[in-house]
């Protein structure tokens, strides 16, 4: 894991004690809120419905259990006593108060945490894999190249006022489990035909009111070009994204309207001015920052210690349901990859209470190297677990109700917080998720559905990845009443897709059945028990869902 | 009946406030005065521009008179009346009046 040195060390402490003279200033009198509120929100502090919200950077998503420690004493000491994870991997507190935010932030600078650039119009959070470091299916470790981003990003001058905010998903897997198609820039670790290690861009995607799936504008970049490439993208980008027009200010519009061909075009000629500056990275460079992420000391396991297909044909029934869709392969033998669901019945998706963070922490340092991960899916991961104390991991799970075995099904909701807390929301998404959750809370329904993402926004900035839900919900306001449009066939896999409005907007009361209706006519028309719903809706198209819910609807 | 109320977010805590009957902010939505025109409840949106010391981001927002009481129109205002159900079913506090929901959450 990254360890700052005392230069970065310095740059946190004094962001916080800068901060803290601002909000001075703000309360008394000497900053209006026009002045103050660039400021707030350069240290990652909002304006919400009922209270400011405070998003603090996770870069890659990646936690040491002493951090994890630190944001339970912060929830309780300065909140409500929970947190939320987001989208994209950070981490948000529902309630602080405005003069505490500064001690917030000293009491994360001394974990090595931060709000920078949690928003704003510059470059967010690098997010990633959050199997990186252990997929079986990595061709390098992506995470010294988003650390390198993210020093790079980091109060980057030329950066700090782009036309609209900007956001990097890096991944070093073969699977896209960092949905790069959907990010400004996706970067994908690739290998051509000499094993030489470098890396894809895709340029241009997101959601939000213009979904787009980003093309590639380069299929291979040295790795010791990342920087210097990185900075001809956004070089073009802050020079042509459009700033008359807030709603078409993200570099997708201009990757649209420009043209791909002609965008890679102007990258390249940019990149050919500062290619060979200062910008290029060196082997020492590079190996540098692979040092922070070596592995941990792993046992030597031999194959005959595996105990996951043991744990499967477990008569613990609960024990071998969870090792079936909670636990991952992990690319050293005797090891296993453990996914923590943050989605049950008792709290909305993403949230976690300080009790069960100092918990997480505890099993993190216990069972897998004090390392815990947050997901885009709004879940934790374990990556380091050793297979033979999977079973008395499972046990202490499912003590702070972390064990619910529905990775990747219909009840692991993708949700953003809507209009429950959201300035920008104009539905609210928690309830839908809860509903829903109740609904399919039978494990054995819910496992007979496979493979099943559902995520819901509160509103058309899609913060709940709506578009990319195999089913998406987005919340909209006719005329003062919540209602949700629903889409079929989003993913933000390999082969990313964006989902389709189904038919008309439905009621509150309405969108559960409705889900249970699409689901119910996959149960039927799937062309055997194996086929995903993503499948038999690409095959079939969205008629027999659509016939199904609003048929049933009128009738 | 359509009237206007002024609402901001106090500065202290970002919590809900309303302009009430005499000038000060409440928390209860009850107590926020109400205005039957537009043009009035502007101008003391103009004034309340000018208390940013206590407040933030002050508008205006429509509600209607049911029983006397005011109901806005919008689904986000009486959201931000009744506090979100997430917070208020993990505190125990789901089913209070808007007043006690407030003073609930606003400590």
């Amino acid at each position: 894991m990254y360890e700052y040195d005392r230069f970065d060390q310095r740059l946190v402490e004094e962001r916080a004690a800068q901060f803290g003279d601002q909000v001075r200033r703000r309360i008394d009198g000497r900053l209006t809120e026009e002045e103050f509120k660039p400021l707030r929100l350069q240290n990652g502090l909002y304006m919400q419905l009922h209270a400011y919200m405070m998003r603090i950077a996770i870069p890659y998503g990646l936690l040491s259990a002493r951090q994890v420690r630190r944001l339970a004493h912060v929830a309780r000491a300065y909140d409500r006593g929970y947190v939320h994870f987001t989208t994209r991997q950070n981490v948000q507190l529902n309630w602080p108060a405005l003069e505490d935010v500064p001690r917030i932030l000293e009491e994360l600078a001394e974990v090595q945490m931060h709000a920078i650039q949690t928003s704003g119009n510059c470059i967010r959070n690098i997010t990633s894999d959050p199997y990186a470091g252990v997929a079986h299916d990595e061709i390098e470790d992506p995470r010294p190249y988003a650390e390198i981003l993210r020093q790079w990003s980091t109060f980057h001058p030329e950066f700090a006022f782009l036309p609209r905010k900007f956001k990097f998903a890096v991944t070093g897997a073969r699977e896209d489990r960092a949905a790069i198609a959907v990010h400004d820039v996706g970067i994908r670790v690739v290998q051509d035909d000499d094993g030489e290690v470098g890396f894809a861009f895709y340029v241009g995607g997101g959601q939000g009111r213009t979904p787009v799936i980003a093309p590639c504008i380069a299929e291979f970049v040295p790795k010791h070009d990342l920087v210097s490439f990185s900075e001809a993208v956004l070089r073009v980008y802050n020079r042509l994204g459009r700033r008359d027009n807030k709603f078409k200010a993200r570099i997708k519009i201009l990757v649209k309207q420009t043209g791909a061909d002609e965008f890679a075009r102007l990258v390249r000629e940019e990149h050919a001015e500062i290619a060979d500056g200062p910008l290029k990275l060196t082997d020492e460079d590079i190996a540098r920052f692979e040092r922070f992420f070596r592995p941990p000391p792993y046992e030597v396991l031999s194959n005959g210690d595996t105990k996951v297909g043991a744990a499967l044909l477990s008569k613990d029934r609960a024990f071998a349901r969870w090792v079936g869709h909670n636990v991952v392969e992990h690319r050293v033998p005797g090891y296993a990859i453990v996914n923590l669901s943050l989605k049950s019945a008792d709290l909305p998706p993403g949230d976690v209470t300080a009790d069960q963070l100092d918990a997480v922490a505890d099993v993190a340092e216990r069972f897998s190297f004090g390392r815990v991960v947050v997901t885009h899916r709004q879940n934790l991961v374990l990556t380091d677990v050793r297979e033979s104390e999977l079973r008395a991991l499972f046990r202490e799970l499912a003590e702070i109700g972390f064990a619910t075995p529905n990775v990747g099904k219909l009840t692991d909701v993708v949700c953003c917080p809507g209009l429950d807390y959201c300035n920008l929301a104009n539905a609210r998404s928690i309830p839908v998720a809860q509903d829903l959750t109740a609904r399919f809370a039978d494990l054995s329904r819910l496992f007979e559905l496979g493979d099943l993402q559902l995520n819901i926004s509160g509103c058309i900035n899609a913060c709940g990845h709506h578009h990319v839900g195999h089913i998406g919900i987005l919340g909209i306001d006719k005329q003062g009443i919540e209602h949700y449009q629903l889409m079929l066939g989003g993913s933000s896999a390999d082969e990313a897709s964006l989902g389709k409005i189904l038919g008309r907007a439905l009621t509150a009361d309405e969108i559960g059945t409705a889900v249970e209706r699409v689901v119910l006519a996959y149960l039927g028309l799937r062309a055997s028990e194996s086929e995903p719903f993503l499948e038999t809706y690409r095959r079939l198209g969205p008629k027999p869902f659509k016939e199904a819910v609003y048929d049933a609807h009128q009738a | 009946m359509t009237h206007w109320i002024v609402t901001a977010n106090r500065l202290s805590d970002g919590s809900v406030a309303y302009l009430g009957a005499d000038r000060g902010w409440t928390s209860r939505l009850e107590e926020a005065r109400r205005w039957p025109e537009r043009e009035d409840a502007d101008a003391s949106l103009a004034w309340a521009r000018h208390q940013e010391h206590v407040i933030c981001d002050p508008y205006v927002f429509e509600v209607t008179l049911e029983d006397g009481r005011p109901v806005p129109r919008s689904a986000r205002e009486r959201i931000r009346a009744e506090g979100p159900r997430p917070t208020l079913e993990r505190l125990g506090l789901a089913g209070l009046t808007s007043h006690e929901t407030a003073r609930a959450l606003t400590g």
